[in-house]
């Protein structure tokens, strides 16, 4: 077992061990309501909503651009890693959440978690500092979110620990990631430092990142969306985007990779994917070598499905981890009336 | 335990794990404040649909458990058992309990709030509470879930008048009847017995083994129970006559003529002379009808049911007498052809009806019959039902065919013992027996294990109890199989052994339980 792999399983037994800070003075709690929990459930927070313009001039042109998907490629291990966060109660100094991650090996699914922390503005930059600094071993700093995004924070964090476990584990495989390798204005819940050892450590054990956008937009200087010009087109397409790439307003935003729209099965829906490559293959024949590498669901490599799966605090888990609070801290549980059903009902 | 909804007479109760309810038990919600309350029978059990657990389980499913390593919380793992099998069980209302001393009433409408204790109820306090059992005990076994005895009251059940029992094959319903007979000679009541089976005979083993020898009279149609032609009587004779040997009108008429001729002048009326009166008669008008109720005498005498001989006839009064302390006939009707099953029942009710009718002084009899509809016709149903009810036959209908019950019957029935069944069309018919609801009857007696039964009339103060009934050993007939296992051996039977031996038509009998 690696000094990571020894490190990861210490933090994880830590996590596991350890209770809510400052719970037990709390007295009581209010529950978010089961039907409303997947609805706040938090999968992911970057730049994956962003509206991209593409200084490339219409459809030809990004035909033009296509990367040739027949040539050799090499089928290799195909690993994915998922999180999510929900917030499970309020307090009256703060909120509970829970956050889980899983990760898709080629034989197993592993999964850490739900772990459960009580988050208040007094605790919050101590849970913030116990991330970048003890975890991560990165300068602290006094931007803590606020308090409602500090559950998405905190699953950030434990994402990137569990993307470092699992790039520990494989050599010379595909890991995938949801999401982008952006770093500035698109990923300022991740320092960047952070992100350059995750890439760092996957290329040393000659793995290549492969992080896929869900929702990202990309539109054509011809206002034509990419994606849908990529739908159209007859079979896989593979298209860099790279240095054709901008974000309005920004002078900051960094891409720690190479950016493709790419749709990597005929009938499959088109992505954004931002490939970090192990140094030794180019990014395209990265994602060639995954077009052979795994099945895919509607374009979407089932690896990364089954993560997003298994990293997902279902409702009777939520109910589960609100029946432990109470249980176990003995905490009385407080029904407040929701304020905007009582004004505006039944409208609200 | 708490409520989850109410409607109608439907409470849903949910639960976690760790309560454990059964179908069939019953629940006690108190409200202290209002020392008001419901009893609660359990009707169905089902898991919650928890939010999510589609999800959970598909996502379980997608990848064997064994390929999944989890880091989770210790404790979570067991608060997420807890949650994903909480239970939901649906109840009915059965009764309502008022005052400090938490009286059962008939149920008001009353609907508790949220905030009560719900617990489960003992059986025995129910029983208690409702008064059943006294006076004139009979024990027909123990409560399901608690094991408490259950005990129905001779005269309840008496005051009822009608009882079915009903069942498939194999779950214990000729037990339970057994029981109720048994319970009912022990307290010095006569019965009679139409036994399709043979599997009542063998009682008297089981009284003779406390002591109440000679109680359980086995009457074999041919063998030890013949009957004289005059005693049958004319009525019941031109009965069997046209509907178990399919005599024509013509046919009828000429041998009422010469019964009445034969009754006028005071001369014996056996099937010779019945013959030779309508040979005799130059106004018979044709022969051909005396050559038909010939054969057909024929097939009668074969049976042996018919003798001409005084000393060696069967009445039902004298047999009745010879039980003065209580006891039963058992008629045994295995294996006869429709018309001795046709002569035996009508004849026997026949008497009864007169005896009861021309002696109000006459002690009521307790009249049970096994798969009555293979012997009673539909004519006779409503008779039996209304007239011979009211003058003092108490019956107990046994089937494993509860369609084959006329609706009259279903409908006039006061006590009922349901066993398992599967048929929806048996459950609709059975419904109205015991003013239960239909969800009650599908949902419990679908489920209800061998010997074990549901029970509800009168007797139980209209509160349905499920039971398991007890051992009882008793001697049955033997079936006669050509395939036999006994004791672990397997064998067949394929010699030809000649019987000798003048006692041969005795079966032989085995000991078994049940």
């Amino acid at each position: 077992m690696s000094e990571m792999q020894t490190d990861f399983k210490k933090i994880i037994g830590e996590m596991l061990e350890s209770s809510p800070q400052d719970i037990e003075a709390v007295g009581e709690f209010e529950p978010t309501p089961i039907d409303q929990i997947v609805e706040k459930q938090d999968m992911e927070e970057d730049d994956s909503k962003e509206i991209f313009s593409v200084t490339i001039k219409d459809r030809q042109s990004l035909k033009e651009r296509m990367v040739d998907v027949s040539v050799d490629s090499t089928k290799r291990l195909v690993i994915a890693i998922d999180s999510s966060s929900v917030t499970l109660a309020k307090t009256k100094n703060g909120i509970i959440a829970a956050i889980k991650a899983a990760v898709v090996f080629d034989d197993h699914v592993e999964t850490f978690g739900p772990f459960i922390h009580h988050i208040t503005n007094n605790n919050k930059q101590k849970i913030y500092n116990y991330f970048i600094n003890e975890i991560f071993d990165l300068p602290v700093t006094k931007n803590v979110a606020v308090l409602s995004k500090m559950p998405d924070r905190i699953r950030n964090f434990l994402e990137r620990l569990i993307q470092r476990y699992a790039a520990s584990k494989v050599e010379n495989a595909i890991i995938l990631w949801d999401g982008s390798l952006g770093t500035g204005k698109s990923q300022f819940d991740t320092p960047e430092d952070l992100m350059k050892i995750s890439l760092t450590m996957a290329k040393g054990r000659g793995s290549s990142i492969v992080a896929i956008t869900k929702k990202t937009t990309l539109i054509l200087a011809s206002n034509e969306s990419i994606f849908s010009v990529l739908s159209d087109y007859d079979g896989p397409a593979i298209v860099d985007l790279t240095d054709k790439i901008e974000v309005f307003g920004s002078r900051i935003y960094k891409i720690l990779g190479t950016t493709f729209a790419a749709k990597l099965t005929s009938n499959g829906i088109p992505f954004r994917i931002d490939v970090s490559s192990d140094g030794k293959s180019k990014p395209s024949s990265v994602l060639v070598d995954l077009m052979r590498s795994t099945s895919f669901y509607h374009g979407y490599p089932v690896e990364l499905r089954n993560a997003h799966i298994y990293s997902k605090i279902t409702k009777d888990e939520a109910l589960a981890c609100q029946k432990m609070i109470a249980t176990t801290y003995n905490l009385p549980i407080v029904n407040a009336p929701d304020i905007h059903k009582v004004l505006l009902s039944p409208f609200g | 335990m708490q409520i989850l909804d109410v409607s109608g007479s439907e409470v849903l109760l949910l639960y976690g794990p760790r309560e454990e309810v059964e179908v069939g038990e019953n629940i006690m919600v108190l409200d202290e404040k209002k020392k008001r309350g419901l009893v609660i029978q359990i009707i169905e059990i089902n898991l919650a649909n928890v939010p999510g657990i589609l999800e959970d389980l598909i996502r379980n499913e997608s990848i064997p458990s064994s390929k999944i390593i989890q880091n989770m919380p210790p404790d979570l793992k067991q608060f997420i058992g807890e949650v994903r099998n909480i239970k939901v069980s649906t109840g009915k209302i059965r009764k309502e309990i008022a005052g400090n001393d938490q009286d059962i009433v008939p149920w008001t409408g009353w609907v508790p709030d949220r905030e009560v204790s719900v617990k489960v109820v003992d059986d025995q306090w129910l029983i208690t509470k409702l008064k059943i059992g006294e006076p004139f005990p009979i024990y027909v076994g123990n409560t399901a879930y608690d094991d408490s005895r259950l005990n129905l009251s001779a005269y309840d059940i008496q005051e009822g008048g009608t009882t079915v029992i009903i069942g498939k094959k194999g779950t214990g319903k000729s037990h339970a009847a057994k029981m109720l007979l048994l319970g009912l000679i022990k307290h010095g009541a006569r019965c009679i017995v139409f036994d399709v089976n043979d599997e009542y005979s063998g009682l008297d083993k089981t009284l003779s083994e406390e002591k109440q020898d000679q109680q359980i009279v086995s009457l074999n149609p041919g063998d030890n129970l013949r009957f004289l032609l005059d005693y049958i009587g004319l009525d019941v004779f031109i009965k069997v006559l046209k509907t178990s040997l399919g005599a024509g009108a013509p046919s009828i008429y000429e041998l009422s003529k010469a019964w009445r001729d034969l009754a006028k002048k005071k001369e014996p009326i056996t099937l010779e002379t019945l013959l030779n009166k309508m040979e005799e008669d130059p106004q018979t008008s044709n022969k051909s009808i005396v050559s038909a109720l010939e054969r057909r005498f024929v097939g009668l005498t074969k049976t042996g049911l018919l003798t001409d001989d005084s000393d060696l006839a069967t009445t039902l009064e004298n047999e009745l007498k010879n039980l003065s302390n209580g006891g039963a006939l058992v008629f045994n009707l295995k294996g006869k052809s429709a018309e001795v099953r046709n002569v035996v029942v009508s004849t026997v009710l026949s008497k009864l009806e007169n005896l009861l009718e021309y002696n109000k002084n006459y002690p009521p009899v307790f009249l049970f019959a096994e798969e009555a509809h293979l012997y009673i016709g539909d004519t006779d149903w409503q008779d039996i039902i209304t007239r011979m009810r009211h003058l003092g036959t108490f019956q107990f209908y046994i089937t494993n065919t509860p369609t084959s019950l006329p609706e009259m019957l279903i409908r006039q029935t006061d006590n009922l013992f349901l066993f398992n069944l599967q048929n929806d069309e048996d459950f609709k018919h059975v419904t109205p027996a015991i003013r239960l609801d239909n969800e009650t009857t599908t949902a419990v007696a679908k489920s209800l294990p061998p010997r074990t039964c549901l029970v509800v009339g009168t007797a139980t103060r209209e509160y349905p109890f499920v039971i398991r009934t007890p051992d009882i050993k008793y001697a049955a007939g033997e079936t006669r199989r050509f395939f036999k296992f006994d004791k672990g051996v397997a064998s067949i039977t394929n010699d030809v052994v000649e019987t000798k031996d003048a006692d041969s038509k005795k079966k032989s009998r085995e000991e078994f339980s049940l």
